[in-house]
């Protein structure tokens, strides 16, 4: 007995967990430059990391929409909003749909002719930041139940954090490749590839954790270890990919002028197939405390 | 308020599945879902004892299990429509087909493995206690066909009664009652295990999963 099934089941939400988190992340690092320095901006540049805002959006919106894919009434799916506060699940679709409408309306208003008030655009894109982080926290909680033996663990939420932060990063250089923004020295290149960096190491060592404490964990049908025999060798080819990734970034990011494009591209598609690879694992090791897994 | 609740008798049953069998047909479900299964759960070992002979302390015992309308389920807390809830008047875990989306999360929670998404309906189905039937005034369908009588449907106050010696179910395979607590009664056969002190494994994976 393995747990491919249930993965392959959810595979959708493997997707959904990927994507959403490390675009909503993104989203919030390419928005920073806005944020802290608006004004003292060039105008053309603001305008262009504006309009160029809506990658990282698309992302999350891709993991939202797939997500949705795997329902098998999605008429109902207005119900959802009657759990909002009670229901984990109603939490993240909430305010996930709340952050990626703010952010959709904002990213349509950088269209307007006119130079806008950049204060005020400052703060409104601040306001979505914090929804955006609001909509990883809620992810991170969303599969915490306590009769899920192997996601009821610390590691659950953290592991979640920990992807958005390893791919949220490479998602904004590639982003602000494409909006041609650049920082002086490359520092906040070199920031974000430094920020990927340390929390890849971080999810190494969770994931590894986490692994060690698969074979004691088990129910009455199997252990979380027989579920996924292939976690431990998988955090090593996550964490390959996830090397390569940040090769590929730190060069994108330092680039002098302008990287090619397959560069960022590159780094951001690995790392994502790299969590990918993990949070299919996530769904392999899922047990209940009694007879489900 | 009133609170339906099962009773399960591990000291009669053969583990025959006919309880099974009798609710997929009323239900015509399809192989895949089954409202009720029979776990077989077995285990123990061989030891060498003082004359150099092996004893055998093996054992294999049946636990029918539906949907039980637990007190706090984990289920209803993780539904995301509210489709999933428990009935006001009788306590039954019951799913309003109306508002389910199908996502599948009251699977994934559910210790006992009770709901299922039917992929053809696009909803979740389950147990519900034959809420038919029992409005009609007989027990539920798995109840009546059981040829040993091991099975048992009423109020909690009316099976506490009748089954003086059974407990709330807290033997293995099942989880231990407080994560739920299930209605269920059991009363269990010689070598039932404690959940939390369980040593052995279900035997019979292909059929209850």
């Amino acid at each position: 007995m393995d747990g491919m099934l249930t993965a392959f089941d959810e595979i959708t939400l493997v997707l959904f967990t990927t994507l959403a988190p490390a675009g909503a992340l993104a989203y919030v690092l390419v928005a920073l430059p806005l944020i802290v320095s608006g004004d003292r901006l060039l105008e053309e540049a603001r305008r262009r990391l504006d309009r160029f805002l809506c990658v990282p959006v698309v992302v999350a919106m891709i993991g939202l929409v797939a997500s949705a894919t795997h329902l098998g009434n999605p008429a109902n799916a207005l119900y959802v909003i009657t759990g909002f506060g009670r229901s984990p699940l109603s939490n993240e679709v909430v305010c996930g749909s709340v952050f990626l409408s703010a952010a959709g309306i904002f990213w349509l208003t950088s269209f307007s002719e006119g130079p806008g008030r950049i204060g005020v655009r400052g703060v409104v894109v601040a306001i979505i930041s914090v929804l955006g982080l609001v909509f990883v926290g809620v992810i991170s909680l969303a599969y915490d139940a306590s009769t899920i033996l192997t996601w009821n663990t610390p590691y659950t939420p953290l592991t979640t954090w920990l992807n958005a932060l390893s791919g949220g990063p490479l998602l904004a250089i590639l982003t602000m490749r494409l909006a041609r923004f650049y920082t002086a020295g490359h520092k906040l290149g070199r920031a974000l590839v430094a920020l990927a960096a340390l929390a890849l190491v971080a999810s190494v060592i969770v994931y590894g954790l986490w692994g060690s404490l698969l074979p004691e964990l088990r129910n009455s049908l199997a252990s979380a270890a027989e579920l996924a025999p292939l976690f431990m060798p998988s955090i090593g080819l996550f964490a390959l990919l996830g090397i390569a990734a940040l090769v590929l970034g730190f060069k994108a990011a330092t680039w002098h002028g302008e990287a090619p494009l397959w560069l960022p591209i590159t780094s951001t598609v690995l790392m994502l197939v790299a969590i990918f690879l993990m949070r299919f694992q996530f769904y392999m090791i899922h047990m209940t405390v009694g007879v489900g897994v | 308020m009133t609170q339906y609740a099962f009773y399960f008798n591990g000291k009669r049953c053969t583990g025959c599945k006919t309880c099974e069998l009798a609710c997929k047909d009323r239900y015509d479900l399809t192989p895949e879902i089954s409202y009720r299964k029979v776990f077989e759960y077995g285990g123990g070992d061989w030891t060498k004892d003082a004359d150099g002979f092996y004893v055998p302390d093996v054992f294999t015992y049946y636990v029918s299990v539906a949907c039980n309308h637990c007190d706090d389920p984990a289920c209803t807390k993780v539904c995301p429509t509210g489709a999933m809830h428990k009935d006001a008047d009788g306590g039954l875990v019951l799913v309003d087909a109306d508002r389910c989306i199908g996502c599948g999360y009251c699977h994934m929670a559910c210790p006992y493995n009770a709901p299922k998404v039917d992929r053809e309906k696009g909803h979740t189905v389950k147990c519900d206690g034959c809420a038919e039937r029992v409005a009609a005034g007989q027990k539920p369908i798995c109840v009546e066909a059981c040829p040993l009588r091991a099975l048992d449907f009423g109020t909690k106050e009316e099976m506490e009664q009748a089954h003086g010696d059974s407990q709330v179910a807290d033997i293995a395979p099942l989880p231990q009652k407080e994560y739920t607590h299930p209605n269920l009664y059991v009363d269990p056969c010689k070598h039932a295990q404690m959940a939390n002190e369980a040593t052995g494994k279900v035997a019979n994976i292909l059929e209850v999963m």
